[in-house]
């Protein structure tokens, strides 16, 4: 079809799609104008001395005259294709080639991709042959970063990495000085880097330079099963509730049975029999570790192979857990002694790694401040400066009117999370949120609940309300109560049921219900837990009064610690993303030897201000011990962020940790954790991702293209504006297909005529 | 100070006159309590109720005119409540409070307790298991208004709900008696003649600086202080010391 489209149009689809279409007469447009005025006078004063034919045929055969007659008239015009094509030889072409691990999967059973990608771009074969005759070709690998060579040739695929968008990147920027003509990627799409590839995409189609990707492997396999992704907690705390949440991907294999094990350092630490569903192609199962020492341990979650499966090599995913030793400091101010807080104390009292630090308001202007650290510490009653509030991790708002705080104080409760990125829980009872008159205030600005309720009496009874987890919930570490999904929701359901006493607003847009409470006999829910991202912290509303029937009530067993339980995980889930003053992150966590990291250092200062003008060096603990110091630079483009890059040339975990000196203050942050192995990495995601190749080849101008018809591309990468390039103008008029519908214009009168007698 | 003792007697008499004229004495017809009020989250005033055992088989304490569990019932607590809610932040309820027995499962709505002359208490077998799991969960009991021998009696009861528990002396050094007033001196308050007072305590695992979870005000009554404390019957600072002993016993419990 392609191949009569293009004896038909001349010129083959992929010229048509480039060019534009112009007109350049060989007369004066206006002569032009008369011949077609003349041509369709001729035609009606013809057909119009004929006699003996009836209107309809008088129309017919003037129709196909005057059609014959205005595709003549337009041939005079001289319709024109103009493309831009590169100049022979003096244009360059980049070809990049993935050679990350994923490239050495055999999706055939007996040839890797690397291996049909080399072969079909090698310097013998006719397509490298015609790119080379036409343009000085490079040739790049790339994986983590990207490196040139000097053929297709010598892949090693080692690499636990594909950064698409660094390798589109990385071959523009080095070859900016040169006429590119375009890029040639080859490669499955498998891109695991993380990185937004839309900014790379945008600035090649900025310049116009078109990106023809070339992809290698199977769109789908017939039976695998891959662990895409295992979601560990970054560092919780010693003692905590540890959920691997796995990702798996499955393909053919409905119905099987397989046993996912876990392992912390070689040992294992967990393992969950799972029914594989039918009719779905990804499924998520959670495996609970067993507890982890403080210390930074590896995570491997793996699969058997199953018979027959295509590739064995994604059945295993890797992670690293930072377990930290605390303490974590929590403060608790209430404002009315009563047993939500010593209850919540007892609960946390039994966790060694959280502290909480209770202020309570006995009387007016009287505190009694139970777990300080020293005789100072909330000396002066709820602090009254950022320093002092923000040394803490979470924070606590028991029943106590907004009216307590000064201003700036509830600023502070605000900023907290905003600006400290620590968590807040405000808990219900008769002196909370609207009946505390915290409405307008900066607090219910970051509450995940609106207060937009009138507040309810003082003596109004409490409303009781039996409480529930949402799908969200049932699905965090800090709300399971079971060993399962199940038993942790049969848990749920034999609570006893608990009071609030105030007017809850609607839930926020954004915000998430955790848990939901119901009134007996009725069946609308209202959240009860629920949490929001505000700023660079959590906000957490804990409605009910009462949450110690769950541990007093008469229908609890003595033995029954869910109480215990629940608000060790909560309190727990309050401190777990609140950064230090300095933070370090490692980009990407886990990496082969060799391969660059990215370090980013996040420095503020006690008000958690960021900090532009500190010295910052990262000390690097290699796996062997050798300690390394890497100086940072604050990067432009972020306050209070400094980076700097090193290279993990040893196999093992490196420890990174980071200091910040401005004056005589010396900060040190905890140390982040880097896997450095060749193990399992980039296999996760195997499969073709043939419509991000399309996507990236549609949007830059170039074309998508399997392996096996990469062969089309010699044609096609001529026509280009990128790099020196010409503009051809190219005839229409002589397109067989004008010369065909003449012919059948003509033809046609002349048979209509000839059945007429007329001719 | 004595400014204090007297704003605060002011005070309480104010408050707790319209009481003055209720409730019954050592003597008198016994009282009849009111159904409880429901549950509603705030501090209430918990009275255990209790039967008497081989002591009603003898005609009743007292010919049956006085139960011993309601001593200063209504008066003690109605003014005790009233003068918690206006010295501390607590939310008390005022003018209400529940009587309840231990195998009562409501009672597991209120975490403090008060018990009157335990000397006549004979728990039955479900008294004690409620108790124990009342107590083990986080419940909080005060003893009071009890002399001489029916220590005894308390000792042997309480060595039934929580076997494993003993009661230890405890002096002004305990953070029970700086949960809100500074008391270094709580034996000073006294209320019979020839006994001396003292405090005992029980707390978890027997390690007194775990959570105390029972208190008895031996060889005292500091109840009878709270119940006559409109009346002028009793000193100024011994009334103000009872309340400060009583609200000290309130704030621990509920923070602790």
């Amino acid at each position: 079809m392609d191949a009569l489209l293009t004896f038909l149009l001349k010129y083959p689809s992929r010229v048509w799609e480039r060019g534009d279409v112009v007109w350049s007469p060989v007369l004066p447009a206006w002569t032009i104008v008369l011949a077609g005025i003349a041509a369709l006078g001729v035609t009606v004063w013809s057909y119009s001395r004929v006699t003996g034919l009836s209107r309809p045929h008088r129309l017919v055969l003037g129709a196909l005259r005057l059609g014959a007659l205005l595709i003549v008239v337009a041939c005079l015009a001289r319709p024109t294709l103009v493309v831009a094509s590169a100049v022979t030889q003096r244009n360059v072409l980049a070809v990049l080639l993935d050679d990350s691990r994923s490239m050495a999967l055999r999706d055939d059973g007996t040839t890797s991709r690397a291996a049909l990608a080399e072969r079909a771009f090698a310097d013998s074969t006719a397509l490298v042959r015609a790119l080379a005759d036409r343009f000085a070709l490079r040739f790049y690998r790339f994986a983590a970063d990207v490196r040139p060579a000097s053929s297709a040739a010598g892949s090693r695929t080692l690499g636990t990495r594909t950064d698409l968008a660094g390798a589109l990147d990385g071959a523009r920027q080095e070859l900016a000085g040169t006429p590119l003509a375009g890029l040639i990627v080859v490669t499955d799409g498998a891109d695991n880097a993380g990185r937004e590839l839309d900014p790379a995409v945008l600035a090649l189609k900025a310049r116009r330079i078109p990106v023809y990707t070339v992809g290698a492997g199977a769109e789908r396999f017939a039976r695998d099963i891959a662990i895409e992704r295992v979601q560990l907690p970054a560092r919780p705390l010693a003692g905590a509730n540890l959920l691997a949440d796995v990702t798996l991907r499955l393909r053919g294999v409905a119905g099987e049975r397989v046993t996912l094990t876990a392992e912390a350092d070689g040992r294992v630490v967990a393992t969950e029999t799972v029914t594989l569903p039918a009719r779905v192609e990804t499924m998520r199962a959670r495996l609970r570790l067993a507890e982890l020492a403080p210390g930074t341990h590896r995570i491997t979650v793996r699969t058997p192979a199953l018979d027959g499966e295509t590739v064995t090599e994604n059945n295993e995913a890797h992670g690293i857990v930072q377990v930290r030793s605390g303490p974590d400091r929590i403060l608790y101010v209430e404002g009315e002694p009563r047993p939500e807080l010593g209850f919540v104390r007892r609960a946390i009292a039994t966790d060694s790694a959280l502290q909480l630090v209770a202020l309570l308001r006995s009387a007016d202007q009287k505190f009694l401040r139970l777990g300080v650290r020293d005789s100072l510490e909330l000396a002066g009653g709820f602090p009254t400066s950022r320093e002092e509030l923000f040394a803490y991790r979470g924070l606590i708002i028991g029943s106590i009117e907004a009216a307590f705080f000064s201003p700036d104080q509830l600023r502070m409760l605000a900023e907290f999370v905003s600006q400290r990125g620590g968590g807040l829980m405000a808990l219900g009872g008769r002196a909370a949120f609207a009946e505390g008159g915290y409405r307008g205030t900066p607090v219910a600005e970051v509450l995940p609940i609106a207060l937009d309720r009138a507040p309810r009496a003082e003596e109004a009874a409490p409303i009781e309300l039996r409480v529930r987890p949402t799908g969200a919930g049932l699905a965090l570490a800090a709300l399971s109560l079971g060993a399962n999904d199940s038993a942790s929701m049969r848990k749920w359901d034999s609570l006893p049921a608990l009071t609030v006493v105030n007017a809850l607003g609607s839930l926020r847009p954004g915000a998430t219900a955790l848990l939901t409470g119901r009134r007996t006999g009725e069946s609308v829910d209202q959240p009860i837990l629920s949490t929001q991202r505000f700023g660079r912290g959590t906000a957490t509303v804990f409605a009910p009064q009462d949450s110690w029937l769950w541990r007093m009530h008469a229908d609890m067993a003595v033995e029954d610690l869910t109480h215990v339980t629940l608000w060790r995980q909560l309190a727990r889930s309050l401190t777990e993303e609140s950064p230090e003053r300095v933070e370090v992150t490692v980009v990407p966590s886990r990496v082969a030897p060799g391969e660059p990291v990215e370090l980013r250092v996040r420095v503020a200062d006690a008000q958690y201000l960021d900090v532009n003008d500190a010295a910052v060096t990262a000390t690097i603990t290699t796996p062997g011990g050798r300690v390394t110091d890497v100086p940072l630079e604050w990067a432009l483009s972020e306050n209070g962020v400094y980076s700097g890059r090193f290279v993990a040339e040893e196999a093992g975990v490196y420890s990174i940790g980071a200091e910040a000196r401005r004056g005589r203050d010396t900060t040190r942050g905890p140390a982040a954790a880097l896997l450095a192995d060749e193990q399992g990495a980039d296999v996760e995601q195997a499969e073709l991702r043939a419509p991000l190749l399309r996507r990236i080849a549609l949007e830059t101008g170039g074309r998508y293209y399997p392996l096996a018809q990469a062969e089309r591309l010699a044609d096609d990468v001529i026509f280009t504006e990128s790099g020196v390039t010409v503009r051809e103008a190219l005839d229409l008029w002589d397109m067989p297909i004008v010369f065909l519908v003449l012919a059948l214009l003509l033809g046609g009168e002349w048979a209509l005529r000839r059945s007429r007698g007329l001719a | 100070m004595r400014r204090n003792a007297l704003m605060t007697l002011a005070l309480l008499t104010w408050l707790t006159a319209p009481l003055a004229a209720q409730g019954g004495r050592r003597g008198g017809p016994a009282p009849v309590p009111g159904a409880n009020p429901a549950y509603d989250g705030r501090y209430t005033f918990a009275r255990i109720r209790y039967e008497m055992g081989m002591d009603a088989g003898f005609g009743g304490f007292r010919r049956g005119r006085d139960l011993p569990w309601s001593h200063d019932y209504p008066r003690g607590e109605r003014n005790f409540t009233k003068i918690v809610a206006e010295l501390t932040t607590v939310r008390a309820r005022m003018n209400e409070s529940v009587v309840i027995a231990l195998n009562d499962p409501e009672l597991f709505k209120y975490p403090v307790a008060y018990m009157a002359e335990p000397g006549y208490w004979r728990p039955n077998d479900l008294e004690v298991a409620g108790l124990s799991a009342y107590l083990r969960k986080g419940g909080f009991i005060i003893f009071d208004d009890f002399r001489g021998e029916h220590w005894f009696n308390l000792e042997a009861q309480m060595r039934r709900a929580l076997p494993e528990l003993r009661f230890i002396e405890i002096d002004g050094t305990h953070p029970i008696f700086d949960a809100f007033y500074r008391i270094p001196q709580p034996q000073a308050l006294a209320s019979y003649g020839e006994y001396a007072p003292t405090f005992w305590a029980i707390f978890e695992d027997n390690d007194p600086k775990k959570r105390m979870i029972a208190l008895a005000n031996r060889d005292n009554d500091i109840s009878e202080y709270w119940e006559w404390s409109g009346e002028g019957y009793f000193p100024v600072d011994l009334t103000n010391d009872a309340y400060k002993l009583g609200i000290n016993y309130i704030v621990y419990a509920l923070s602790r």
